[in-house]
């Protein structure tokens, strides 16, 4: 066993204004206890480990015989398990007996309240907080079973920030598991900060627009996704947990789904694919049929569109890009205006959007119609991620339906299609099941069905047990 | 390198792409119809072309019209073109209109020209004026798109026969086929910004041979296609019974050098007086015997009148090379035309039953 000793304790905590050391003599001599002010709660600490310890003459007695029994006690072999339970909110203690780590943690942490992004009408209303614990226990209330398995980690050099891989033990893939917590290992970085640092650490490719992990803020999408045999990660401080392996057809999915009718809601699915395509095709297309292809309008549209585009002085694709470019303005000052300006930012977005610049003359109500029309396709979305992804998707096919036309659209589809035939997440393919080497199947990826008619796990994950029922 | 393939895989069919200037739509003027008429030195073509409603002069008039004397289809276009500050788009052009001259001359070039033109399309209506000009027609429509109203009259006019609306396409399969003569709609006026459709025309190649009357032109489109509305004025019992076809189905089959032509058709009684309410088995068949004489005899007055213009505008041609590997070598069709035997019978099933609940309803009410 390492020598644990606190002058080198107190070095590595040296210029720390809140570390904090305290000397208390007790029946067998002095020990020393360390701690960072606002992470420990002192009074917890004074009553129930240092008033009980000034009575005892032997500390490992006291902890044993259950005196000082109010938390968790550690005892740890070396230094860096010190440092990094005091930089946990832990208090430590140092004798000549040995060193202790009572978890004294004081709590601050906000509580379980509604999903902000992922917001729904009859599916639970709670959403994960950035306490992983709080988190897991969510997710333990919702799968009351001892095969739901958490395996923890530590990740970031300078963070040493807590993640837990939740998986079914009795569904789940091995090998998925295990590449889940190789890959988590394998990320070298000096902290976990952001949600982006393990996103970009499980995607494949690093380059595509599209999300290639499901992150949510929903416990219950996350317990639907480990019942079939996925894997999620939380991490401690992020409000967020990611599913593993994502496809395209879960960003398509939302938990209102399962909520409703099942007919209703698969239509309202349907409708969100064909949303897909109006959103990434409709500015692309229209410029593309107003520069190249005005035969493939009908004539009273044709001329409909060119008398609102009358008195106009920029060309279609300006029109539309520019229009485009000030909707994705319009949303980033709605997301950075506090919350109390967010409505002028509306306000002046469609005053000026859509009463001035058409009065102007610098943009057509036809283009305006079109971009709106496309803007409000990429909210119906149900992952934002995803929706930024075909945002971007759609500038690349609008450029290139300016440049070749219809040909334009088409190579661009055909592109954005191979792209994303070429992804995976953890060995799945992206579009499963679509594409990708899985029998077609429709059920739960086009159209919603109820469980009872739902029998197997997805195939693609080849889980362990492949039946949802007996 | 997966993605150098890819982009070679895309760039390929550019290379079967035809390269042509883009124009934004604002600066194009729509063509809307496109009218031919013939005079000593050559063509007139006249193009109507819809006024941009922020114009000015949209206040006064829909369409303005232009015209333009030239040799060729081909110059009067580039000619209209160099008269306009836009661009001529021709891809929404409805209607094409023949004046009766024009299509008394040939229209073999003209089509020839509509049909390699790019931007042309091949569903456009084709239509001809009679004992007038395409010009007055256009110019004097300005108030309205006129190609909006032939699409109209048009529409009539394939709501009472499938086959009354010849279509670019269809004109140059009849052109190609010799042993089919064309057969196009045409148009009357008294007023020039009322004209309504009055039958068919029929041609010999490609000039146009004579105007047939209504009657005749109905016997073409019971030959050609399904006659979906029609009414006939039956006297029966001395009260009139108003009888409408519905459906129609020729058959026309070569048995021992005649043509048997089978007309099946399908009619309902749209009107008719107390007397003859209570349809019984007997009136029906008296009412479809009179229905199969009337059919009978306008198809058969129809061919008379076609045989003897060797004008064959029916599919008794196209029969007559199926049923013979030989045909090209017995000669020309038309010559043969007046020549040949054909027997005409027709079969209507009248459908009562709408006009027997409104009788018993009547008679309850009594």
């Amino acid at each position: 066993m390492q020598q644990i000793s606190a002058e080198n304790i107190i070095s590595a905590f040296s210029a720390c204004a809140d570390f904090k050391k305290r000397t208390v003599r007790y029946g067998g001599g002095v020990c020393q206890v360390f701690f960072i002010e606002g992470m420990t709660d002192i009074t917890a600490l004074s009553r129930f480990v240092i008033e009980k310890l000034r009575q005892s003459v032997n500390i490992s007695d006291a902890i044993d015989s259950g005196e000082i029994s109010f938390c968790d006690v550690e005892e740890p072999d070396t230094e860096e398990k010190v440092i990094n339970g005091i930089l946990r909110g832990r208090a430590a203690l140092l004798s000549v007996e040995g060193a202790y780590l009572f978890d004294m943690r004081k709590a601050e942490k906000r509580s379980v309240g509604q999903p902000d992004e992922e917001s729904s009408v009859k599916a639970s209303k709670d959403s994960f907080v950035e306490d992983m614990k709080v988190n897991v226990t969510l997710l333990r209330k919702k799968i009351v079973s001892a095969d739901l398995k958490a395996k923890r980690l530590t990740i970031g050099r300078q963070t040493h920030t807590a993640v837990s891989v939740l998986y079914m033990g009795n569904i789940a893939n091995d090998k998925l598991v295990e590449d889940v917590i190789r890959k988590l290992s394998e990320i070298d970085v000096d902290g976990i900060i952001t949600p982006g640092v393990i996103e970009q650490n499980f995607s494949k490719n690093l380059y595509s627009f599209f999300p290639q992990i499901l992150v949510t803020e929903r416990p219950d999408k996350v317990a639907k996704s480990l019942l079939n045999g996925r894997c999620a990660v939380i991490a401690d401080g992020l409000p967020i947990a990611y599913i593993l392996p994502a496809t395209l057809a879960q960003f398509m999915a939302t938990p209102e789904d399962y909520s409703g009718n099942f007919i209703f809601s698969s239509v309202v699915r349907l409708l969100r694919y064909f949303l897909l395509g109006v959103e990434v095709l409709l500015p692309g297309g229209y410029v593309a049929l107003t520069t190249f292809h005005c035969e493939m309008l009908p004539g009273k549209l044709a001329l409909s569109i060119a008398d609102a585009r009358e008195g106009v002085p920029f060309p279609v694709i300006f029109e539309v890009l520019a229009m485009l470019a000030l909707f994705e303005v319009l949303i980033e000052a709605g997301l950075h205006m506090p919350q109390s300006s967010g409505q002028a930012v509306s306000i002046v977005g469609a005053l000026v959007v859509g009463e001035a610049a058409i009065a102007a003359d610098l943009v057509s109500p036809a283009a305006l119609i079109i971009v709106a029309i496309s803007a409000i396709c990429s909210f119906a979305m149900p992952d934002q991620e995803f929706s930024n992804a075909l945002r971007l998707w759609r500038v690349i096919i609008t450029v290139a339906g300016a440049a070749l036309g219809l040909f334009g659209i088409i190579a661009g589809g055909i592109l954005m299609l191979a792209h994303l035939a070429g992804l995976e997440s953890f060995g799945v393919p992206y579009l499963v099941p679509f594409a990708g080497g899985v029998r077609f199947k429709i059920k739960d990826s086009l159209i919603v069905v109820p469980d009872k008619l739902n029998e197997m796990r997805p195939q693609e994950l080849d889980v362990k047990n492949k039946r949802r029922t007996k | 390198m997966k993605i150098k393939k890819l982009l070679v895989l895309l760039l390929i069919p550019l290379v079967f792409c035809s390269c042509r200037e883009n124009a934004q739509i604002d600066e194009m003027s729509f063509v809307k119809v496109i009218g031919i008429d013939s005079v000593s030195s050559g063509l007139r073509v006249t193009v109507g072309i819809p006024f941009p409603s922020k114009n000015d002069e949209a206040q006064n008039k829909k369409v303005e019209s232009r015209t333009v004397q030239c040799r060729t289809l081909s110059e009067g276009m580039e000619l209209l073109e160099a008269s306009y500050d836009k661009k001529l788009f021709f891809g929404q052009v409805s209607a094409v209109i023949f004046g009766e001259d024009f299509a008394r001359n040939g229209i073999n070039d003209v089509i020839d020209f509509l049909v390699r033109s790019p931007e042309m399309r091949f569903d456009l209506p084709v239509s001809v004026v009679k004992d007038g000009t395409a010009e007055e027609i256009i110019a004097g429509n300005t108030d309205t798109v006129i190609s909006e109203k032939i699409e109209g009259l048009l529409d009539s006019v394939k709501a009472t026969s499938v086959s009354g609306n010849i279509k670019l396409s269809k004109l140059v399969e009849m052109l190609e086929d010799p042993f089919r003569e064309i057969y196009l709609p045409y148009m009357t006026y008294d007023d020039v910004t009322n004209p309504e459709f009055a039958g068919y025309c029929i041609f010999n190649g490609e000039r146009m041979n004579q105007f047939l009357t209504p009657e005749h032109s109905l016997g073409v489109s019971f030959l050609n296609n399904s006659v979906t509305n029609h009414t006939y004025v039956q006297e029966l019992n001395g009260e009139s019974v108003t009888l409408k076809i519905t459906n129609s189905k020729t058959g026309i089959k070569l048995e021992n050098g005649i043509f048997n032509i089978r007309i099946t058709a399908k009619a309902e009684v749209l009107q008719a007086g107390d007397s003859v309410e209570s349809f019984n088995d007997q009136t029906v068949t008296e009412l479809c015997r009179m229905l199969d004489k009337e059919i009978s005899e306008t198809v058969d007055g129809t061919l008379n009148v076609l045989t003897q213009n060797k004008c064959d505008a029916t599919p008794l041609g196209d029969c007559f090379e199926q049923s013979n590997p030989k045909a090209a070598e017995y000669g020309e069709w038309s010559e043969m035309l007046p020549r040949i035997k054909y027997t005409v019978n027709a079969d209507t099933k009248l459908d009562i039953s709408k006009t027997v609940q409104r009788s018993v309803k009547q008679k309850g009410n009594r």
